[in-house]
C-alpha cells in the first residue's frame, strides 16, 4: 500500500508543477466520518487524508485519498480496513461560497482479521471496485468544508455474479481542507 | 407524438446539445438490484422525472417492515451532469421521502442510456425510532421511456 501513497505524492507534485500552465489549483485535507460495511448495519469511525487538483472553473477535479478504519478489537478478533480511492468529478452548482460535486472513480478496500486467542493466522482480504461520490461543500477563501457520501461497490467475481451479490461500502464523511492556486 | 419528442431530443444532441428540455419527462420502471447477500434484491420502483426533479414510489421485497415489504415515496432534486439533451444521460439526485420504516433521505447516481436502459446506484437512509439505517441499491436495473 505504500505505493499508493507514493502515487498520491507524485500526482500532487505533477499537479503543482503544471498548475501555471493549465489553470489549476491544488488542495489537501482530512476526512472524518463513518463507514458501513457490506453486510453490517453498524457504523465504524474512519479517518483519512486526500490530495486533489481543480481546474480554475471547477468544472473538473481529480482527488486521491486514503481512509482508514482504525484497528478494532471485538469478540476475540482484531480487525482493520484501509480504503484507497481515486476519482474524477465536476461541479454541479458552482456558487462562490457553496458547491455540490459529483465524482466517479475506482477504489480498493483491504483489510485484515486476526484471532486474538488462537494460533490461527491473520486473514487478509482485498476488494477492488467503483466509487461514486456526492458532496456538498462550503468555500471560504482557500478553506473548504464538505459533507460527502461515497458508495464503493466491489467489482464482482463470477461466483458473485451467479448469485447476484455485490459488496457495497457506504462512507459518510466530513472533509476539511485547503485549496490554493499557487 | 412520442416519436416526435424522441427525434427532437436526438437532433438536439447531434447539434451539440442545445439546452436540456426542462419539460421533457421520462417514466422509469426498475425491478431488481444487486445486494450484499446472496440472491440480490427484488426492489421495484416507478419513477417519473424531468431534467430537474423526480417523483418515485418504491417497494423492496427483500427488506420487511413488520409483515410487509419496505415501501415508500420519494421526491428528488436532480442535478444533471449530462441532461435530457444527451443520448446517454448522467445525473445525481438528492431526495427526501416517507416510507413504512420512517422518513428517508436518498442519494442516487443514475444513468439513462438511449432513453431505454436505466441503471442506478442508490443509497437510502431511513430515520427509524432508535437509529439511522443506510441501505444501498448497487446496479438497480430498469427501463426508461420518454412518456
Amino acid at each position: 500500500m505504500r505505493q499508493v501513497e507514493t502515487y498520491i505524492l507524485y500526482f500532487f507534485l505533477a499537479s503543482f508543477i503544471s498548475s501555471e500552465s493549465y489553470g489549476m489549483s491544488q488542495g489537501a485535507g482530512i476526512y472524518v466520518g463513518l463507514m458501513q460495511q457490506p453486510t453490517s448495519s453498524y457504523f465504524h469511525q474512519v479517518v483519512g487524508g486526500y490530495a486533489d487538483a481543480y481546474s480554475d472553473d471547477r468544472s473538473l477535479f481529480l482527488r486521491l485519498g486514503r481512509i482508514q478504519r482504525p484497528e478494532f478489537r471485538s469478540a476475540g478478533f482484531i480487525d482493520q480496513e484501509i480504503y484507497h480511492f481515486g476519482m474524477v468529478g465536476t461541479s454541479l452548482v458552482g456558487a462562490k461560497w457553496f458547491d455540490l460535486e459529483a465524482a466517479a472513480g475506482v477504489g480498493q478496500v483491504t483489510g485484515s482479521l486476526t484471532p486474538v486467542s488462537t494460533e490461527l493466522d491473520t486473514r487478509f482480504f482485498e476488494v477492488s471496485g467503483s466509487v461514486l461520490s456526492l458532496e456538498g461543500k462550503m468555500i471560504w477563501e482557500i478553506f473548504e468544508v464538505g459533507l460527502s457520501h461515497q458508495l464503493f461497490t466491489g467489482f464482482r467475481t463470477q461466483d458473485q455474479i451467479d448469485i447476484n451479490v455485490v459488496w457495497p461500502y457506504v462512507f459518510m464523511q466530513l472533509r476539511v481542507g485547503l485549496n490554493y492556486h499557487w | 407524438m412520442k416519436y416526435l419528442r424522441i427525434s427532437m431530443v436526438f437532433i438536439c444532441f447531434l447539434g451539440d446539445g442545445g439546452e436540456a428540455l426542462a419539460d421533457f419527462y421520462m417514466t422509469s420502471f426498475q425491478t431488481s438490484a444487486m445486494a450484499p447477500n446472496a440472491g440480490g434484491q427484488n426492489a421495484f420502483a416507478l419513477r417519473r422525472g424531468s431534467n430537474d426533479e423526480e417523483w418515485s414510489v418504491f417497494s423492496n421485497q427483500y427488506l420487511r417492515t413488520g409483515d410487509y415489504p419496505l415501501s415508500g415515496l420519494v421526491y428528488a432534486k436532480r442535478f444533471p451532469i449530462c441532461g435530457t439533451h444527451c443520448f446517454w444521460q448522467f445525473y445525481v439526485q438528492t431526495g427526501i421521502g416517507i416510507s413504512s420504516a420512517g422518513p428517508l433521505f436518498e442519494v442516487t447516481w443514475g444513468t439513462n442510456l438511449l432513453w431505454l436502459a436505466r441503471i442506478d446506484f442508490a443509497t437510502q437512509a431511513f430515520v427509524t425510532t432508535d437509529r439511522l439505517i443506510f441501505w444501498s441499491y448497487p446496479l438497480w436495473l430498469g427501463i426508461s421511456l420518454p412518456l
